[in-house]
């Protein structure tokens, strides 16, 4: 077992000028977990195939422990690899698909199904090894791909999205699992996936993929409290955070927040909070704030309904334990101009979100006994002491 | 009523087609266990009033065949068996062996002219044989390879192997990936993934494309009329012409050669069938 260390991988595929993943610096403790998470596109998978050897660095260096491994073929990594689709050998049963790694070792034949057995007891599935993969179910040949790759004993495991081929209700009860066998085996772990709550639930970090580059890596918990950037801050979390233009006014010792002809006062501390910020008159900043940090005022349960804004409710969905209200900004001239986008908008297409013709919708969680209604224009109070800000150019967080 | 009359129509264009297709087979069959006089009777003698084996007696026993007419050609017969069924074996298994790595490399190495080399290989599936006869005989002559086996293997070789390289390609391209990766991740090299993961499941394509190179390799005519002259390496294609005399021509004989020769094809059809159909009913694995 080992440790994982990332310099400057980079990787540009032939033929194009792009980076799919660009000067990746990471280091992995030795059986840490760490979830590589980000969009299609991010450079997640590419990155973690250039960690297996299946895809060359075009420069940079890996190192495992404390052997630089550059560019040699997978079989020298001691790593095992755990694919979306399982990529089990078909024509070989169980037992053989978990013990083909060991034979590759000359690992003997009777130590080699001591382990498959052990292994496969450890997973609940000794009476499979038998079979053959075209005889299991989604769920059991996923976890036939996962037991080879923990009868190898290997230096770290790599997974690439493991539970997206599995249907909702398998992939939470997988996530624990994987999750907890981790534990027990504590062997360096990275794992590849574009589901945020599969990131938050299962890393010890979460790195976060976007256009080849790395935005952020941190605990679930900090890169949710305090994201970096933009980016994250909308990636991380469901609902998404949302977020709108606003113009930065000083006011008194704190500061004024304008969105959409609405005002926002923020507490006396936070030119403190964001020491990036800067006050000119006119300054813009990107303002983000949590669908748990807006609610109804009447179950405003911290006694601070001071801050709200006045919404008009588009829709809300009943979860049982909650409410998601989906609301827009009550601008002084937006009646005018939602009836002229009603009009022009062409027949069956979908309702235009985009911030530059319509005001962007907000999404709350509300207490389950709120009675926003479709329509309704409410007041909605704001955590404003636990608002977002961030450079509307860069996208930098400025807390 | 509508119904019927289509099923009535679809039973006798059936019934046509299979009448059209066996009824040489049959023919075949019963001429040669006729005897001469029957067969050439008139009015024809369709069904052989006893069943009678100096046909195929002449075929195994060069002495039995010696006083019949075309009965010099008997003896060779074993011998034109043999090469047909060497060579077929022969340039079917090199035929295997080369397209099924090259298919494979072409489909999954990137190496500089990859498509262009694949493309200069297909181009040449568009040349008939006709239009290379010629060059090809001088060029088998001047390699001394005329009446060889190796001359015949490497003909079959250059016109076969295109077609069966096209087709690993194709077959390569649409396996997944990962099973190979999964192999390379488990400690193989590239040939070792290939061996132990990517072969085993070609086995439905091998199995199809071996049927389908020893029929086609089995049935060659034109290429060993030209390039086979003497029983060094004639096969029993050619030698069953020869039984048709200036003369006479001994009807019972050239029908026994030529049932006997439809045997292994037929062996290798009724064993491989399964695989045959999969694949032209696209190559599943």
């Amino acid at each position: 077992m080992a440790g994982i260390t990332l310099e400057a991988v980079t990787k540009i595929f032939p033929g194009t000028t792009v980076a799919a993943v660009e000067d990746l610096d990471l280091t992995i403790e030795d059986g840490e977990f760490v979830v590589l998470v980000g969009p299609s596109g991010s450079g997640k998978t590419t990155a973690l195939r250039m960690i297996a050897g299946l895809e060359e660095m075009t420069h940079g260096r890996i190192r495992v422990g404390d052997r630089t491994i550059g560019n040699s073929p997978p079989r020298t990594r001691d790593m095992a690899m755990v694919f979306q689709n399982y990529a089990l050998y078909p024509h070989m049963t169980v037992r053989d698909n978990m013990g083909f790694g060991l034979k590759m070792k000359r690992v003997s034949k009777q130590q080699r199904n001591e382990r498959v057995e052990r292994v496969a007891a450890m997973l609940d599935m000794s009476e499979l090894l038998g079979r053959k993969p075209k005889e299991l179910s989604g769920g059991q040949r996923q976890r036939v791909a996962m037991g080879r790759a923990i009868v190898r004993e290997p230096a770290a495991f790599l997974m690439d999205e493991p539970l997206s081929n599995l249907d909702a209700k398998l992939r939470v009860q997988m996530r624990a699992e994987i999750a907890n066998l981790q534990r027990r085996v504590s062997t360096t772990t990275i794992y590849v996936t574009h589901d945020q709550t599969e990131a938050m639930t299962m890393g010890d970090r979460v790195a976060v993929l976007h256009q080849g580059k790395l935005l952020q890596v941190d605990s679930p918990q900090e890169l949710y409290r305090r994201p970096s950037n933009l980016f994250v801050a909308s990636f991380i979390g469901s609902p998404a955070m949302n977020s709108m233009p606003a113009e930065v006014e000083r006011c008194g010792e704190g500061i004024s927040l304008r969105l959409a002809g609405q005002s926002l006062t923020l507490p006396r501390d936070s030119m403190a909070r964001f020491p990036h910020l800067s006050v000119q008159p006119g300054a813009e900043v990107v303002v983000g704030i949590r669908p748990e940090d807006m609610q109804d005022p009447s179950f405003e349960s911290r006694g601070d309904a001071g801050q709200t804004l006045e919404m008009r409710v588009e829709r809300t969905e009943m979860l049982g334990a909650e409410i998601i209200a989906y609301m827009c900004l009550c601008e002084p001239d937006l009646k005018g101009r939602r009836a002229h986008a009603e009009a022009t908008r062409p027949l069956g297409a979908e309702q235009h979100q985009d911030r530059n013709d319509l005001p962007a919708i907000f999404t709350a969680r509300l207490d389950p006994r709120s009675v926003f209604k479709r329509n309704q224009i409410v007041k909605v109070s704001v955590a404003v002491d636990r608002i977002y800000l961030f450079d509307p150019a860069t996208g930098r967080s400025l807390g | 009523m509508t119904s019927r009359l289509g099923r009535l129509l679809r039973g006798a264009g059936i019934l046509a087609i299979l009448a059209w297709s066996l009824g040489p087979i049959l023919i075949g069959v019963l001429t040669s266990i006729s005897t001469q006089a029957e067969v050439q009777a008139t009015p024809a003698v369709w069904i052989p009033k006893s069943i009678s084996w100096d046909g195929y007696r002449a075929l195994v026993d060069s002495h039995a065949g010696a006083g019949l007419p075309g009965g010099t050609e008997t003896a060779a017969f074993g011998r034109a068996m043999l090469n047909s069924g060497l060579v077929t074996l022969e340039s079917t298994a090199v035929i295997l062996v080369l397209s099924v790595f090259s298919g494979y490399a072409f489909s999954r190495l990137r190496f500089r002219g990859r498509i262009v080399v694949l493309a200069v290989i297909l181009a040449t599936l568009t040349i008939p044989v006709f239009a290379l006869v010629a060059p090809l005989f001088r060029m088998m002559a001047g390699l001394r390879l005329i009446d060889t086996q190796l001359g015949l293997v490497l003909i079959y070789l250059s016109a076969e192997a295109p077609l069966a390289i096209w087709l690993f390609y194709n077959y390569s391209r649409e396996m997944p990936r990962e099973p190979e990766e999964a192999a390379l991740m488990d400690g193989c090299t590239r040939l070792g993934a290939f061996v132990r993961v990517v072969l085993p499941q070609m086995g439905s394509g091998i199995a199809a494309l071996t049927a389908i190179l020893l029929l086609a390799t089995w049935g060659q005519f034109l290429i060993p009329l030209l390039f086979a002259p003497t029983l060094n390496s004639k096969p029993v294609t050619v030698l069953i012409t020869e039984f048709v005399g200036k003369y006479t021509t001994n009807y019972p004989l050239l029908a026994a050669a030529g049932v006997l020769a439809m045997l292994p094809p037929a062996v290798v059809a009724i064993f491989l069938n399964r695989h045959i159909r999969g694949m032209l009913s696209g190559w599943s694995g």
